[in-house]
């Protein structure tokens, strides 16, 4: 398997496993922003956030809550980050999601700080309406469970097709 | 309104919050609190989405066009504080916003960005969630880039892992502990005064876990550590009693060590994550 995460899984790739369950591991990996920080992810190799099952989602961020605790707590860190790199352009290097809980002090010379950017006027506003039309809806559905995730709704259908077959020939048996 | 106080003000103020009960100092923050003002209403803000838990605005200072805060109604200064029902609730939200943006803006991926406290750049201690569309190059985050050496890897491990075996309540443990407490705490200090040294081998491990019961009700005052990676320059709260690392150490390679790839997940994000290969 080429993917980091899953070749840490299987012990082998340069990181310690702390901890590890039936769906998550927390490991530190040799490749961070600050040392010290702690990657949370799936065991099953989903590549994206939007591919990861909300049950799955929710276990990893109690994990990465709790790490933070553990953070503050056993290495006196004074704060942490709590970053989600989803996709390539956001600098996701392992295509396997994973949460990073990254340790901070003050003065520890680590730039998290972006630069804001002015936008001009008739942007926002566009994508304001565009976000406003479309979000809610994508949220409310995501959140009732019909998640946007055409290959299920594709299955669904098709089942529930072949169901009204069965149930169309059972009809048509006198 | 930044007036400066005279002592004699600063005296009253100090007396007048000390008189109050918790439930007056909670107002307080919220009228003092930019984000319990835009929860309120109080303040205009280009509202996006919200429900009973959360709400989402544009942020007026985006890193890029369509930079989303989800913000909590309720006002948690930072994240440890928050349920994990509700932070639960926080994230599942943030990935339908992501897949949102990345559908309706053509980003190439999100950040979803906190920060806990002013050292990681925390600004109003109100837990906030930023959603960030991002693209190739766009230098709003670094990337990962610093490497540390396996030693270093090691050393955090031995530093935290304790503290994280006590957030994430590892159970099995914690009860065998109590059942031997109560069995018969008053020989415990014995049998504690003569923890297993070197901890390599197993039959340690083994002692060392009928150990750990009683050794991880006491304060954690024991010095018996590897010497040979005590360069860490960690606080020593971290510092674990060896039968304990012992212990989780034996959890940690625990047994579900195989990976099952079930049936790939066909998702119609395919092309973000296909980007990867």
């Amino acid at each position: 398997m080429e993917c980091e995460y899953c070749e840490i899984i299987n012990g082998k790739g340069r990181a310690e496993v702390l901890y590890e369950d039936n769906d998550v591991a927390i490991a530190v990996k040799d490749k961070v922003f600050t040392p010290g920080q702690i990657t949370i992810f799936p065991k099953k190799h989903y590549t994206i956030l939007e591919m990861v099952p909300s049950r799955v989602l929710e276990k990893c961020v109690a994990f990465a809550n709790k790490t933070s605790k553990a953070v503050f707590a056993g290495m006196g860190s004074q704060g942490t980050n709590i970053i989600i790199q989803n996709g390539l352009g956001a600098g996701q290097s392992v295509p396997h999601f994973g949460i990073e809980v990254v340790p901070r002090r003050e003065g520890d010379a680590v730039n998290l700080q972006w630069e804001s950017r002015q936008l001009a006027e008739d942007e926002v506003e566009m994508t304001f309406s565009r976000l406003k039309k479309e979000v809610p809806d994508i949220v409310k559905r995501g959140l009732k469970g019909e998640e946007t995730v055409e290959a299920i709704e594709e299955d669904q259908e098709e089942r529930s097709t072949k169901d009204s077959y069965l149930l169309k020939s059972l009809r048509r048996i006198p | 309104m930044a007036e400066e106080l005279t002592d004699e003000q600063r005296k009253k103020l100090e007396e007048k919050l000390r008189s109050m009960s918790p439930e007056e100092i909670a107002a307080l923050q919220k009228q003092q609190c930019v984000f319990c003002q835009i929860v309120e209403g109080k303040i205009p803000t280009k509202k996006i989405y919200e429900d009973e838990t959360c709400l989402i605005i544009l942020d007026i200072n985006p890193a890029a066009k369509g930079h989303l805060l989800l913000i909590p109604r309720q006002h948690h200064p930072i994240m440890p504080l928050i349920s994990d029902k509700e932070l639960s609730h926080l994230y599942l939200v943030a990935k339908f916003v992501s897949q949102s943006l990345l559908r309706e803006l053509k980003a190439s991926g999100t950040t979803i960005f906190a920060a806990n406290g002013a050292a990681a750049g925390q600004r109003v201690p109100h837990f906030i969630l930023h959603v960030i569309p991002r693209k190739d190059g766009d230098k709003i985050l670094p990337s990962e880039e610093k490497m540390i050496d396996i030693g270093m890897i090691g050393n955090v491990k031995e530093t935290i892992q304790n503290q994280l075996f006590q957030e994430l309540g590892v159970k099995k443990k914690v009860v065998s502990v109590q059942k031997k407490l109560e069995a018969g705490p008053e020989n415990e200090p014995e049998e504690i005064e003569e923890p297993p040294q070197g901890s390599e081998d197993e039959a340690e491990a083994e002692e060392a876990e009928k150990f750990r019961k009683p050794t991880a009700r006491r304060p954690r005052s024991k010095k018996t550590r590897k010497s040979k990676e005590e360069d860490v320059e960690e606080p020593p709260q971290g510092s674990e009693d060896e039968e304990e690392a012992e212990a989780a150490g034996e959890f940690g390679t625990s047994p579900t060590r195989k990976v099952k790839k079930d049936k790939d997940d066909a998702v119609s994000l395919d092309d973000i994550a296909d980007l990867f290969r």
